[in-house]
């Protein structure tokens, strides 16, 4: 019968309910009394929006669904035509068949009205979850009495299907308490973190060079040094002063000797070697060649003389001059770092008379060693950087020292008493090892050596260059 | 080591090890099988005389009661737990051969068991000793309202809070679980065995007939009811007649029936409102609007949700398919068993 009215338009709509109810109404009262009393009032519910036709369409259809089963005739006819409404239509229409109300049936549910409301108009998410909505509709049709397993298998052609319930917990933040008998994390990464700064210290310690420390602040003091002496080497990079260069790099203690054999070519030779000793002893060039002029005198006396002296050559005189001019700026720079001595050096040209080896002497003599006392021109020699060097040990206390050269050979290495003092000559870079280091006093190239940063249990283990 | 190697070949198991009946779920397969725990154990006499397993299952239940001297049926569990150790390992073993088709391999499965929630250390470590017996290579325990709800779809692991009500063959177990765990967790060992023994004393008190267990289950499975309805309803029930000694026929009605169970049925009732007292407010709340949820074979009982329903004033649904709620939850467990740790629980 509703199939029969939904098409017409409103008004009539609400014309025909009228007159379909009445003409239900009839045999219903024929029937039953008490399902005449639920016609009539279908009648009288109908009649009221009747004059009101702008809601007739809605009435309409809730008119018929209210009478359609009111007679035994029409409750078949229903059942014989699929129900169009949904499940929450289907709950609606048995309740208001029944005569029930919301709130009647929110209290036998004990479910609220806001519930059942939302159950009635399909409103799934107002409901606590499939599970609960199943359990409701359940009882829903328990109470209702209707066949619930329609309204199951609506229901899930309705309801998307429901995602297979969570189980997992949401994902921690991450932070984890400590538990009592197991050590925390955080404890963990100290405790590691530890032991490999301790392993890194333990590799540092055997696996770096001991000396490494030595050659790298050896390396920062040469450069400064070879810097100053390059130029002097340099300048006489002319091809007429090779030899002398060569001279000068050779055995530049022989510098002084080699002048021996011709006095002319010692003066200019002279400078060429003052500016390389310039740091040690830097003095004004002329009077150095005054100064070398006496050494030259001495050292002709001397057997030190090499086999470099013939190495001299009158070529070597010529370029002299420039040579001396070149080492002239030189000089400058290194007289910040000059030693009281080369005031004592100047001083030497107004003595003149007094013996050449004297100045040198004195020159040496400035410093504590007096070993350098005998080799006079040595002290003047010592200074050529790449050349022979140098090394002095005085002994407080007994010492065993050992001395390699730069070929590694062992040029020295003996116990030594106390007291007693050692000179050493050889090619440098010198690699030593001192034991008693505290009561050994070294000296390289007329410096003083300390010992103490590089001494380990007072065994000192340095490379000099 | 080779674990991953044996659990390849022997699929993981969760067992519902319950009084009444045992369900076993395979991973990826579902429930795949379902049988009263029961145990039909045979004494062979002569010369060899040894105790061989008769039969296990729905064919040991229906010699409950009817078997010869030679024969005994036990039902091991008692309670929810553990009664006879040994049987019960020996009805693990046999189910578990049933739902192994491997027969090279013997299995040795991963199982998830689940466990009455008020059972004791030494309970809960019998029955996983039990399974361990039975072949299983590791054994984790999860309680019982914690699968039922799992099992019914409730949302264990968001905030809010879900009661569930399993009433199974020895125990009803009420649960209040929210974020994964168990808020409240209660134990009353009454279920469906206590109702049957009440119908069982009732019929012996009032008719001074004596029936037996399996009778006394048909008619609380057909006639039934926990809260009176308008249909009165009538079982013909056969029996001994006490005084007569002679086999009677007799008719019982429903309401003669909720009379019967009136006692253990207030025992649950009283169970489920001591745990609405012990929940938080907060938790309270989410029950009130949500209800509390009925699984385990007691939820068929005609009308208990409407008794709880009454009582309480709280919504009560029974859950879909509550009997096997235990079983399918324990699966979904075991489904997800390597990324949860919550639900589990400790022994």
């Amino acid at each position: 019968m509703s199939e029969e009215r939904s098409p017409l338009a409103p008004p009539e709509a609400a014309e025909v309910a009228k007159e379909a109810s009445t003409t239900n109404a009839s045999p219903v009262a024929a029937a039953a009394g008490e399902v005449a009393d639920i016609a009539e009032i279908a009648v009288s519910e109908n009649a009221s929006p009747a004059s009101a036709s702008p809601a007739a369409s809605v009435e309409a259809t809730s008119a018929p669904t209210v009478d359609a089963p009111a007679g035994p005739a029409a409750a078949e006819l229903a059942a014989a035509v699929p129900l169009p409404l949904d499940v929450g239509g289907r709950l609606r229409s048995a309740r208001e068949e029944k005569g029930l109300t919301l709130t009647e049936a929110a209290q036998s549910l004990k479910l609220s009205a806001r519930q059942i409301a939302a159950l009635e108009s399909g409103d799934w998410s107002q409901l606590p979850g499939p599970t609960f909505v199943r359990g409701f509709l359940r009882n829903y049709a328990r109470l209702l009495q209707i066949d619930i397993a329609p309204l199951l298998v609506a229901l899930d052609a309705e309801q998307p299907v429901a995602p297979p319930p969570k189980l997992a917990l949401p994902p921690g933040a991450g932070g984890t308490l400590p538990q009592d008998g197991r050590p925390e994390r955080r404890d963990t990464l100290v405790v590691l973190g530890g032991l490999a700064l301790v392993v890194l210290a333990f590799a540092v310690y055997f696996l770096v060079p001991e000396n490494f420390w030595a050659n790298r602040s050896a390396n920062n003091d040469a450069a400064p040094a070879t810097e100053t002496s390059s130029p002097a080497e340099a300048t006489p990079a002319e091809p007429v002063e090779a030899p002398a260069a060569n001279e000068g790099d050779k055995a530049l203690s022989a510098d002084a000797d080699k002048t021996a054999p011709t006095v002319p070519a010692a003066a200019p030779a002279s400078p060429v070697a003052a500016p390389a000793p310039s740091r040690e002893l830097p003095k004004d060039p002329a009077k150095e060649a005054v100064a070398g002029k006496e050494a030259v005198k001495d050292t002709g006396i001397r057997p030190l003389a090499t086999p470099a002296a013939p190495a001299v050559q009158a070529p070597a005189a010529p370029s002299a001059p420039a040579a001396a001019a070149s080492a002239k700026p030189t000089v400058p720079s290194p007289a910040v770092s000059t030693k009281p001595v080369s005031p004592q050096a100047t001083a030497t040209p107004s003595a003149l008379s007094a013996s050449p080896a004297n100045a040198a002497t004195s020159a040496a003599a400035s410093k504590p060693l007096a070993a350098a006392a005998p080799s006079a021109p040595a002290a003047s020699s010592t200074p050529p950087a790449a050349s022979d060097a140098q090394l002095t040990f005085s002994f407080a206390q007994p010492s065993w020292v050992e001395v390699r050269d730069r070929s590694g050979q062992i040029v020295f290495s003996q116990l030594s008493p106390a007291g007693s003092e050692r000179r050493v000559d050889g090619r440098p870079p010198f690699t030593l090892v001192v034991g008693n280091a505290t009561h050994v006093t070294v000296r390289y190239k007329g410096k003083s050596v300390d010992l103490s940063p590089r001494s380990k249990d007072d065994v000192a283990r340095l490379t000099l260059e | 080591m080779f674990s991953f190697l044996r659990s390849y070949f022997s699929n993981d198991l969760a067992i519902d090890l319950g009084t009444a009946n045992t369900l076993i779920y395979v991973r990826s397969k579902g429930i795949v099988l379902d049988e009263p725990s029961v145990v039909a154990i045979r004494l062979e006499g002569g010369p060899n005389a040894k105790k061989t397993i008769q039969a296990v299952g729905k064919e040991a239940k229906e010699m409950l009661g009817k078997a010869p001297g030679a024969i005994t049926v036990i039902r091991p569990m008692k309670d929810g737990v553990i009664a006879d150790f040994t049987v019960t390992e020996q009805m693990l073993k046999q189910f578990i051969k049933k739902v192994h088709d491997s027969k090279l391999l013997s299995p040795s499965p991963r199982i998830i068991i689940c466990v009455p929630s008020g059972s004791t250390q030494v309970e809960r470590r019998a029955i996983r000793e039990s399974a361990i017996g039975a072949g299983a290579s590791q054994v984790f325990l999860i309680e019982e309202p914690m699968a039922a709800a799992i099992g019914a779809g409730l949302p264990v692991a968001d905030a809010t809070g879900s009661m569930v009500v399993d009433i199974g063959g020895g125990t009803t177990e009420v649960g209040v679980i929210s974020l994964g765990g168990m808020v409240y967790a209660g134990s009353v060992r009454v279920g469906g065995d206590k109702l049957d023994e009440a119908i069982i004393n009732y019929i012996s008190r009032n008719y001074g007939m004596l029936i037996g267990e399996n009778t006394a289950e048909n008619i609380k499975k057909m006639i039934g009811s926990a809260f009176p309805g308008a249909e009165v309803r009538e079982m013909e029930v056969s029996g001994i007649n006490k005084a007569e000694g002679i086999p009677r026929k007799f008719t019982i009605s429903s309401n003669e029936i909720l009379e019967a169970l009136t006692e253990p049925l207030n025992q649950i009732v009283s169970a489920v409102k001591s745990a609405l007292e012990k929940t938080p407010p907060e938790l309270g709340a989410d029950i009130a609007d949500k209800g509390m949820v009925l699984t385990g074979g007691g939820a068929l009982l005609r009308d208990l949700d409407r008794l709880l329903m009454e009582e309480t004033g709280l919504p009560v649904i029974v859950a879909d398919d509550p009997l096997t709620c235990v079983a399918r939850g324990c699966g979904l467990a075991l489904e997800k068993m390597d990324k949860l740790g919550s639900i589990f629980a400790s022994e």
